[in-house]
């Protein structure tokens, strides 16, 4: 069957119904536009409309979906299935050749070098160092990410140091492909089967039983969109960095310097991590508080309500301008809690918020939680 | 392509469809809106204005039921974020005598946003700053501001903003003082016409107008406010209001009991306040719409529910709730249990994810036609009984009625709904006719034809019996109307009927 949002004729037309409007305040795109248009309930009028062929599908009209970072805060308070409609949308209007150029460049990308970004996959693994210790029987796999290992190396080498300091045996997969993620937030599904299958093929061979990832995109597309892709139970654990952490820290694995608290800290939730997968946001808050070194600060905005980076949803890559003033917003948040640090695990957030932040000429450091616990673990 | 069935639908539906069709082509002149639109891009920076054929599409509906296959568009999408530009857009579209309609949270349910004569559509929601001055217990809050964020912001100072209608997170200011909608602490507080002190208002021919004051009463000269307050728009454009706040309450706690009939609930409530009880909210549901939670608490389907909101500290509210349940025992009331009250309660403060209500999620199958009638307390029952007749008459599955409280005594807020599926034709003009019945009905029993929720584009014609009828201050309104919007460009086709407006000497 066609993946396309005409699958979701009933949700659409429950919300252009319902019209509450609960999706509209806080949706990062709507704060950018401040227009009717770019909210989820804005968004389906259009569809509804392209349903009953009272309009056509435009470049316009499609640019309208591929602005939304799939954050799914309009998700909190509604009953449709809202961000599977717009990145069904996306579909659409890719079979309509009205896709962004951008997101067709990186998606050659991928099918050329198995990383969107145009690197060569040769250098996939050109970070590690000669210290990173990985057990090639382990049954824990690591699933690195196309981001880290090309972007934010830094978090790669950081998971590597603390799983070897908390002698946890693990496996890296050498040959991972990218996982998909850009693809199918971004309307390519056709190519990810392949991908899919491939990355599930080698984590067999390995005999992985666990993987663990530090990207939230990662962590969303293993979990979820490979098993519904595939249309049956991949048969590994995926877990990401996070609650490995918290279960290292837990068992004793990881020992934290006994110090007075002297940084502050604050938290971004990543939205492919706890919004859309349901993990729960208490994971990553006992991590902050079993840091001495560290004093914890919620942004008003957190948890469920956390606002978007901007990054998500090929944004970044297709409207640069658009998320960097979405991650703006974030960042003057966070600077309001007083934190001279900003956590967040995951690259393309950190990415994004740096980005802004180096924009507005902030002090506001952002840094992955791995690199965080390694400031202040002993081991 | 197929064809558009844009604003022609409503020559399908006779009841209006003359008067839109000449006033539609009248003002659809492509030739004004292009020296409208220059006149505005010179005028106003160039982030304000949208012509993009998707966006007036977004903007062109409301939560009103629309035909199937079928939209409206405005022809101009502005977006102020000040008084003065709104005073710049309003003076250009006078000037041009092209309508206007103000965008809120899009919620409105009598059809009041509707572009059925095209026109300039204000979206106010740029402009949403709030100042809470609790020296003076008042918030001063522009009217894009969303409910939810100035009671947010009040709460901040431990004030309690009293205005708070079901679309809280969307409605604007403004628009909720332009429709005074029921509120669900309406029993205590009363809905935004008691509450507001002063507004600022863009009036039709573009001035500023500003009005009364942060004092909480005076006597000094007409009330010209309440001029403002539910007028839908149609004399001018509420930029800033002046809002009452009161003390926060301690805590909060809501009750559920189930009654056999509504006389009972209204004498129980009239009992409740001899004793000195005067509850935060009261509310009713009949038997239809409480059915979903009888059926739940494994209770009877012919109950009526009555539920009760009271704040204070823990301790008068346990004092409270000690008479209220002897009272209501005495009145053969039954209390529902608490798993079913909470999840009751939550459906009417909308303070929650919906996702999590199967009540909500039966409403989204549905699209809903609220006619909001309202009758004297004597003439419930018969317009009860006149709702069902009326509903099975033209085969609509009736979704019951609720009753919201406005002032302590039992002063009644209606809602009787009906689902609709609005996909068939057939049942969408069924729906028409059943509520232009309900209308006539109300007009019979002495009521009125719209006790929370505007005339809109729905009602002008029973507007017009009610204010001739029951009353007959429908001349004098008219008269108001026409000396403040010469032109009739604010919301043009709606709550008057334009052939009366477009009348050289009002009869």
């Amino acid at each position: 069957m066609k993946y396309s949002f005409e699958l979701f004729r009933e949700d659409i037309y429950n919300c252009a119904r319902t019209r509450c409007g609960f999706c509209v305040i806080e949706c990062p795109t709507y704060r950018e536009y401040e227009k009717e248009t770019c909210t989820a309930r804005g968004r389906n009028v259009i569809l509804r409309l392209l349903l009953e062929k009272l309009i056509e599908p435009t470049e316009e009209v499609a640019e309208l979906f591929f602005q939304c970072a799939v954050c799914g805060y309009c998700e909190i308070r509604c009953a449709v299935p809202l961000v599977s409609i717009f990145e069904a949308a996306r579909a659409d209007f890719t079979r309509l050749g009205l896709q962004v150029e951008k997101h067709q460049k990186f998606a050659e990308s991928i099918v050329k070098n198995h990383n969107p970004y145009f690197e060569s996959h040769d250098q996939r693994s050109s970070w590690l160092e000669a210290h990173h210790i990985s057990e090639p029987e382990a049954e824990l796999g690591f699933f690195v990410g196309c981001t880290s290992a090309y972007r934010e190396q830094e978090m790669a080498k950081k998971t590597i140091e603390i799983l070897n300091a908390a002698k946890v045996p693990f496996t890296l997969l050498g040959d991972e492909h990218c996982c998909g993620s850009p693809l199918l937030r971004t309307g390519q599904v056709e190519l990810v089967k392949d991908l899919a299958r491939y990355n599930l093929q080698i984590l067999k061979e390995r005999g992985v039983k666990r993987l663990v990832t530090s990207c939230a995109g990662c962590y969303r597309t293993l979990l979820l969109d490979y098993p519904e892709l595939l249309g049956k139970k991949t048969g590994i654990e995926v877990i990401h960095i996070i609650q490995l952490l918290n279960e290292l820290i837990n068992e004793g694995h990881i020992i934290f310097r006994e110090e007075p608290a002297s940084t502050t800290v604050t938290y971004h939730d990543p939205c492919h991590l706890n919004r859309h997968t349901n993990l729960d946001y208490a994971v990553p808050r006992t991590i902050l508080k079993n840091i001495p070194g560290i004093e914890f600060v919620e942004m008003e905005w957190n948890q469920e309500n956390a606002h978007c980076c901007g990054a998500g949803g090929g944004v970044k890559a297709g409207f640069s301008d658009l998320a960097l003033e979405i991650g703006k917003k974030r960042i003057f948040e966070a600077e309001e809690t007083g934190a001279k640090l900003l956590v967040t695990p995951c690259p393309f957030c950190k990415r994004n918020l740096r980005d802004a932040a180096a924009s507005l000429d902030s002090n506001m450091e952002i840094v992955d939680i791995t690199e965080l616990v390694t400031r202040f673990m002993i081991r | 392509m197929s064809k558009h069935k844009l604003i022609t639908i409503w020559a399908s539906i006779e009841l209006t469809s003359a008067y839109f069709e000449r006033v539609c082509l009248l003002h659809r002149d492509q030739d004004i809106y292009r020296q409208v639109l220059a006149e505005l891009e010179e005028n106003l920076p160039y982030d304000r204005i949208s012509v993009k054929e998707i966006d007036r599409f977004a903007y062109g509906r409301d939560f009103y039921p629309l035909p199937p296959r079928s939209a409206f568009k405005p022809d101009i999408i502005v977006l102020p974020r000040s008084t003065e530009e709104i005073s710049t857009v309003v003076k250009i579209a006078n000037k041009y005598s092209v309508p206007i309609i103000p965008f809120g949270g899009g919620t409105n349910l009598s059809a009041g946003l509707w572009p059925v004569t095209g026109g300039i559509l204000i979206d106010t929601r740029r402009m949403n700053n709030i100042e809470v001055y609790p020296e003076d217990m008042v918030v001063v809050a522009e009217g894009g501001a969303t409910i939810e964020n100035i009671r947010l912001e009040c709460e901040k100072y431990g004030l309690l903003f009293a205005d708070d209608p079901e679309s809280k997170y969307v409605c604007t200011l403004g628009a909720r003082i332009s429709l005074d909608g029921q509120s669900t602490w309406g029993a205590k507080y009363g809905s935004p016409n008691k509450l507001v002190l002063g507004l600022e208002v863009v009036l039709p021919t573009g001035e500023i107008l500003r009005t009364g004051s942060r004092v909480w009463k005076s006597s000094s000269g007409h009330k010209l406010l309440q001029l403002f307050v539910s007028a839908e728009g149609t004399l001018g454009i509420i930029t800033k209001a002046i809002m009452k706040v009161f003390p926060l309450p301690k805590t909060y706690k809501s009750l559920l009991f189930g009654f056999k009939n509504l006389k009972v609930i209204i004498k129980s409530v009239h009992e409740f306040m001899r004793e000195g009880i005067w509850p935060e909210c009261v509310m009713v549901n009949d038997p239809t719409r409480s059915y979903f939670y009888s059926q739940k608490a494994g209770l009877s389907p012919d109950l009526w529910f009555l539920g009760i909101m009271l704040a204070g500290s823990e301790r008068m509210v346990e004092f409270q709730t000690e008479i209220l349940r002897k009272l209501v025992q005495s009145a053969n009331g039954k209390e529902l249990p608490p798993e079913i009250s909470k999840s009751w309660w939550i459906t009417k403060t909308a303070n929650y994810p919906p996702r999590e209500n199967p009540h909500t999620r039966m409403w989204r199958s549905h699209k809903i036609g609220v006619p909001d009638v309202g009758v004297p307390l004597s003439k419930i029952e018969e317009m009860w009984n006149r709702y069902h007749q009326l509903a099975d008459k033209y085969g609509l599955e009736y979704f019951g009625l609720a009753i919201y409280q406005d002032g302590t005594v039992f002063a009644p807020q209606f809602s009787w709904i009906v689902n609709i599926n609005d996909l068939d034709e057939g049942e969408y003009e069924r729906w028409r006719k059943f509520e232009q019945e309900m209308f006539k009905a109300s007009i019979e029993l002495r009521g009125t034809i719209t006790a929370g929720l505007g005339v809109g584009a729905r009602g002008m014609e029973h507007f017009k019996k009610e204010h001739t009828t029951v009353s007959n201050d429908y001349k004098l309104m008219l008269q108001i109307k026409k000396l403040l919007d010469p032109n009739n460009i604010m919301q043009r086709g709606k709550v008057f009927p334009p052939d009366d407006l477009a009348k050289e000497v009002v009869e």
